[in-house]
């Protein structure tokens, strides 16, 4: 049961680009809401951190959706390690639970119900088919290789935003995907915590062989954490003379 | 019957809190200090119209007989015959109930709120008129029940199952009604997260959808049984009046009134402290988890971001 790559090997492009990009994830989203056009082209490279940042309205969460698949794109074409997740021209959409895409979301939507362990152990349930006891104790091993392993019994209620954010990490990261979305890391929390978290963050993403793609309006989060800085506007990517 | 935004019934569950509780102490504080006399004379009329009825019963139940009147035999048929009936019914109101409601709210399609109307119709019919209709269809004459006579040998009315029946329409509604309500103000972000999490949709109904709806499932069913308990009109009608079989323990009230009036009292007190044998145990069991759920189910804000928050887990 690991993470499916059904449909498509046969797919990647004969270029030497699409063989770079074949590790990473290389994308042209449109997609129409009313009014509202988001017209993106995108492209992370294996073990690369990229901050998408914008104003709120300029589009990062509809981004954010096309690419977990919980919105399908109108126009253009999302591949992940050359496999295409989404292209209507193909009539091709892989759903959000069969994407190998990890998303931590902005206020980490732990389950109020479920301990931090069983909120780890969930996706290495769902995703990776494991089952009972070895769920748990992977789940355990992860929020102890995030530091809060001593607060697996813990419901989320009863964590801090620092510590949530390290179990909503864990939670993503455990089902091994091969692309991670930030959304808002930092938003939901006090100054003196976002050094804290930043300063974790920092540490971690660089070790993740997966592209790392964190959406933020904060230029000094995106600079912290990101490798390159793309900007985003009314649904364009906007240039950003000198990141 | 629902309003977009959550749940307008009044035996709905509080979702979340209000607010911190400074806050809600300060403005509960403020209220307490002047009540018009145009709104609390009416709600003390009201308080007294509805304790009047319980007291009277308390005041003339023959104490000194009681014991006698509710071990016979025949009260003991009825309490049972009605505890099982009712819990069945309530149970299989869950089963068909939760996904009704899950459509209800989740889905989009056309004549959904028409639908809506029609399965919460039997909430504001005449229970006897419910009855009258479980006849014309699952009677042995009935459009459905012809068939089901004919060709599996099944007859529903007149037999214990036939007052589950009765019992399931009448009270189904409740829990569907109050489950809808609660889906439709539940953060469906948690779902998303479910979805970016490998789970497929049934999976996330059953371990993530449900569970965060648990308090209003559990009120839905309190009520449902409830209902079930004290059903009449429907079970009459369509089950009929059979001791032993089809005789629950608000018609065994009614018969009795007419022949022996002790009997009738002693028989109401036993329903009276069964359905407050519920609350309290309900109250007890699934209030604090359901408080519990809606803090924790609030965004972690700026504020909230302390090491050991004021309502930590009891564990």
């Amino acid at each position: 049961m690991s993470p499916g790559q059904p449909e498509s090997t046969d797919v990647v492009g004969g270029t030497a680009a699409a063989a770079a990009a074949a590790q990473g994830l290389d994308a042209r989203i449109a997609v129409r809401r009313g009014e509202f056009v988001l017209d993106v082209g995108l492209r992370v490279e294996r073990g690369e951190t990229v901050a998408v940042l914008g104003r709120s309205g300029a589009g990062k969460s509809t981004l954010l959706r096309a690419l977990a698949g919980l919105l399908p794109i109108d126009e253009g074409r999302i591949s992940l390690a050359g496999e295409v997740l989404d292209d209507p021209a193909e009539r091709v959409f892989v759903p959000c639970e069969r994407r190998p895409v990890g998303v931590v979301f902005q206020d980490y939507l732990l389950f109020p119900h479920l301990r931090a362990r069983e909120n780890v152990a969930f996706g290495l349930r769902a995703r990776l088919g494991l089952r009972g006891k070895a769920a748990r104790a992977q789940a355990d091993t992860w929020l102890a290789r995030f530091g809060v392993g001593e607060l697996a019994d813990r419901r989320p209620g009863a964590l801090s935003g620092g510590q949530g954010q390290r179990v909503a990490l864990a939670r993503a990261l455990a089902t091994q995907p091969r692309l991670l979305l930030l959304d808002e890391p930092l938003a939901a929390l006090d100054t003196t915590t976002r050094g804290e978290v930043r300063a974790f963050l920092r540490g971690v993403l660089p070790d993740l062989s997966a592209p790392v793609l964190i959406v933020t309006h904060d230029p000094v989060d995106a600079e912290v954490l990101a490798d390159r800085t793309i900007a985003l506007n009314a649904g364009r990517l906007v240039d950003l003379a000198g990141t | 019957m629902t309003s977009p935004g959550g749940t307008s019934l009044p035996w709905a569950l509080p979702s979340r809190r209000q607010g911190p509780r400074g806050a809600a102490r300060a403005v509960r504080r403020e209220t307490r200090r002047r009540v018009p006399w145009a709104l609390w004379v009416p709600a003390a009329v009201a308080v007294l119209f509805l304790l009047l009825p319980l007291v009277g019963l308390l005041i003339r139940t023959p104490w000194s007989g009681l014991p006698r009147l509710i071990t016979e035999k025949s009260v003991r048929q009825a309490l049972l015959l009605s505890l099982r009936t009712a819990t069945e019914a309530t149970a299989l109101s869950l089963v068909f109930g939760i996904p009704l409601a899950w459509l209800l709210a989740r889905t989009r399609f056309p004549g959904r709120t028409l639908l809506r109307a029609l399965v919460t119709l039997p909430l504001v019919l005449p229970p006897v008129v419910g009855g009258v209709a479980l006849l014309l269809a699952l009677g042995r004459r009935g459009v459905l029940g012809e068939r089901l006579d004919d060709w599996f040998g099944i007859t529903l009315p007149f037999t214990s199952t036939g007052v589950v029946v009765a019992q399931t329409f009448v009270a189904m509604p409740f829990l569907v009604v109050s489950v809808e309500g609660a889906l439709n103000s539940a953060d469906r972000r948690y779902e998303d997260a479910a979805a970016t999490l490998g789970a497929d949709p049934w999976t996330t109904f059953r371990r993530v959808t449900v569970p965060l709806v648990a308090p209003a499932v559990a009120a839905g069913a309190a009520l449902c049984w409830a209902r079930a308990l004290g059903e009449f009109g429907a079970t009459i009608t369509f089950a009929g009046n059979f001791p032993g079989s089809t005789q629950t323990m608000p018609l065994s009230v009614y018969l009795a009134l007419e022949s022996d009036p002790d009997a009738a009292i002693a028989l109401s007190l036993v329903l009276l402290a069964v359905c407050v044998a519920v609350l309290v145990t309900l109250r007890a069991n699934w209030l604090p988890g359901a408080r519990r759920l809606g803090g924790a189910r609030r965004l972690p804000r700026a504020g909230a971001t302390r090491d050991i928050p004021a309502d930590g887990d009891p564990r």
